[in-house]
């Protein structure tokens, strides 16, 4: 009966606890992330939920209306695209390709560039400022740009897309985390737990990590919806997936020629595109503010 | 009362951005050379950029030297050897805030020292801490609060526990009183006090104040533009000194630490 309780005891919550419940007063935040939890579910099950396949082409139901128009049919809840084939199924099909395959592809940056800048900031000297005024070379040159030289190199396709971005992501992961942790390292603080004769290691994961973890987040979700945009960006250009791929910046790009006749085959994608890039960004702030705020408090 | 720190000749340049290629030079101290017996508290004076901060910063180990050499009973303090200097030397900052990381707990940022220098388990750990905090007079409850839930004298209370960690023989204090309000500063100054007469340790202080000075120092260094001009006992210089810098900086009324 050891851990009976008799006093009343004070519990302090845990810093990630304190972030979640700034986070959860925020009402903005909360819908965003619930349209976020949304859109990775609808990723994850794709396949599962849609009712039709992405490619198959209903030669009975060319350009067809959404379920609530009077022409529609409840078969295709948001209709047809000219050839034939279920909306709904492609936009579902179209998350795995554009919401998914970007956030693998800012989590690999974020692999690479994370430790890669942390070394930087911990090192001095030459091999520091070389890497730096290298990175500032890169990083003026923006980042779809740098897309396109390195797809004019390597040939239009989604997996040499995906391979451009993540090699442009990887600089900007590294400068950002380079500076967050160079801000921090000649703090007070930091000289004190030097001072304390503490391990590289320690310093640099449970000293100064934890006060880089706002400045990273916010990296997080720009990267997460600057690989969004691009991807979708390059797959509108036709450098990226390519015509049968339900992407939704290629559904885009075809649905230019049908916009006056059937204009669902635009919107829908558009709208996809829009509603996650903003609810990433949402997320992405707020969770910022809400770690601000707990130090505040 | 034996001698315990001998700093002979220590110089320290500061570079800052000149032209081009050629960075200018700054030198903060021109080769400083004093003595501190055990037990004795040393108060370092001087005009603001006279070099008291950087000495202060030296002697802790926050800075290396450019040139020079430390020595503890003897033994050198190589700069950047952490682990052996902060066993005897510690340092209390000036801004208390600034020098306790928000994101830990104070008892994770006073359980550091411990950590990485003694082989205590966690739960020695954890009353080597409650008893530091009691010796500074906190509660062992403070252990999990975060730096910004106390207010400036319990911080500077905590940063004094992080420096009493260790049991050691010297604390470098760089106008750590500067930000407290004076009734604080009267608290921080006894608990000093109590803390030297406890645990037989000894001061080097930065101040500007010539009532704490007096109140606390055996010994006075004086500084001015990086060089000793005077290093004596605490009334020799009060009661006369010819010089008239040292006399402008006695006889300051303002009490700003």
């Amino acid at each position: 009966m050891s851990n009976v309780k008799l006093f009343y005891e004070e519990r302090t919550p845990s810093p990630l606890q304190q972030v979640w419940r700034q986070f959860r007063h925020n009402w903005w935040a909360m819908g965003a992330l619930h349209v976020l939890g949304l859109v990775v579910i609808l990723t994850l099950f794709a396949g599962w939920l849609s009712p039709h396949s992405p490619t198959e082409q209903y030669t009975d139901a060319l350009s067809l209306p959404p379920a609530w128009d009077a022409d529609g049919e409840l078969r295709f809840i948001l209709g047809t695209d000219e050839l034939g084939r279920d909306m709904l199924s492609r936009i579902l099909h179209g998350a795995q390709l554009s919401f998914g395959l970007p956030l693998l592809v800012v989590i690999a940056a974020a692999l690479v560039g994370m430790p890669l800048g942390a070394l930087a900031a911990m090192s001095r000297g030459v091999k520091s400022s070389t890497l730096k005024h290298l990175l500032d070379v890169l990083l003026s040159i923006p980042s779809l740009l740098l897309a396109l030289i390195i797809i004019a190199i390597l040939g239009p396709g989604l997996s040499n897309a995906l391979l451009a971005i993540w090699l442009v992501l990887i600089p900007q992961f590294l400068h950002t985390t380079r500076n967050a942790i160079h801000a921090q390292r000649h703090q007070d603080y930091v000289i004190a737990a030097e001072l304390n004769g503490v391990s590289q290691w320690y310093l640099l994961f449970v000293v100064i990590f934890p006060n880089t973890v706002k400045v990273l987040v916010v990296q997080v979700t720009m990267a997460l919806s600057t690989a969004i945009l691009d991807i979708a960006a390059l797959g509108f250009l036709g450098l990226g997936a390519q015509s049968p791929a339900p992407e939704w910046g290629s559904m885009l790009a075809k649905s230019v020629e049908v916009a006056y006749s059937s204009p669902w085959v635009m919107a829908l994608p558009g709208l996809a595109l829009c509603i996650t890039l903003i609810s990433v960004n949402i997320v992405g702030d707020s969770l910022k503010s809400a770690i601000d705020e707990r130090i505040k408090r | 009362m034996t001698e315990l720190l001998r700093v002979s000749e220590l110089s320290k340049d500061y570079l800052h951005k000149g032209r081009w290629w050629t960075p200018k030079r700054i030198r903060a101290l021109k080769q400083v050379s004093f003595s501190l017996k055990s037990g004795e508290t040393l108060a370092i004076i001087g005009e603001t950029g006279s070099g008291k901060s950087s000495l202060a910063r030296l002697i802790a180990g926050a800075e290396s030297p450019t040139s020079g050499q430390i020595f503890l009973r003897d033994t050198e303090l190589k700069p950047r050897d952490y682990s052996y200097r902060c066993r005897h030397i510690r340092m209390v900052f000036q801004d208390s805030e600034a020098s306790l990381n928000p994101h830990l707990t104070i008892g994770r940022q006073l359980e550091e020292p411990l950590l990485f220098n003694t082989s205590l388990n966690a739960s020695q750990r954890r009353e080597a801490v409650a008893e530091a905090l009691k010796k500074v007079g906190l509660l062992p409850e403070h252990a999990v609060f975060h730096c910004h839930m106390m207010s400036m004298g319990q911080k500077q209370r905590a940063c004094i526990a992080r420096a009493i960690m260790l049991n050691p023989d010297i604390i470098v204090a760089d106008e750590a009183l500067a930000a407290l309000d004076s009734s604080i500063r009267a608290q921080i100054i006894n608990l000093l006090l109590d803390l030297q007469r406890d645990m037989n340790m000894s001061y080097i202080f930065v101040s500007h104040s010539p009532e704490i000075i007096r109140h606390m120092a055996d010994r006075i260094l004086v500084l001015r533009d990086g060089e000793v001009i005077a290093n004596a006992p605490t009334e020799e210089i009060f009661e006369n000194n010819p010089d008239s810098y040292i006399q402008s900086l006695l006889q300051q009324t303002y009490t700003l630490g």
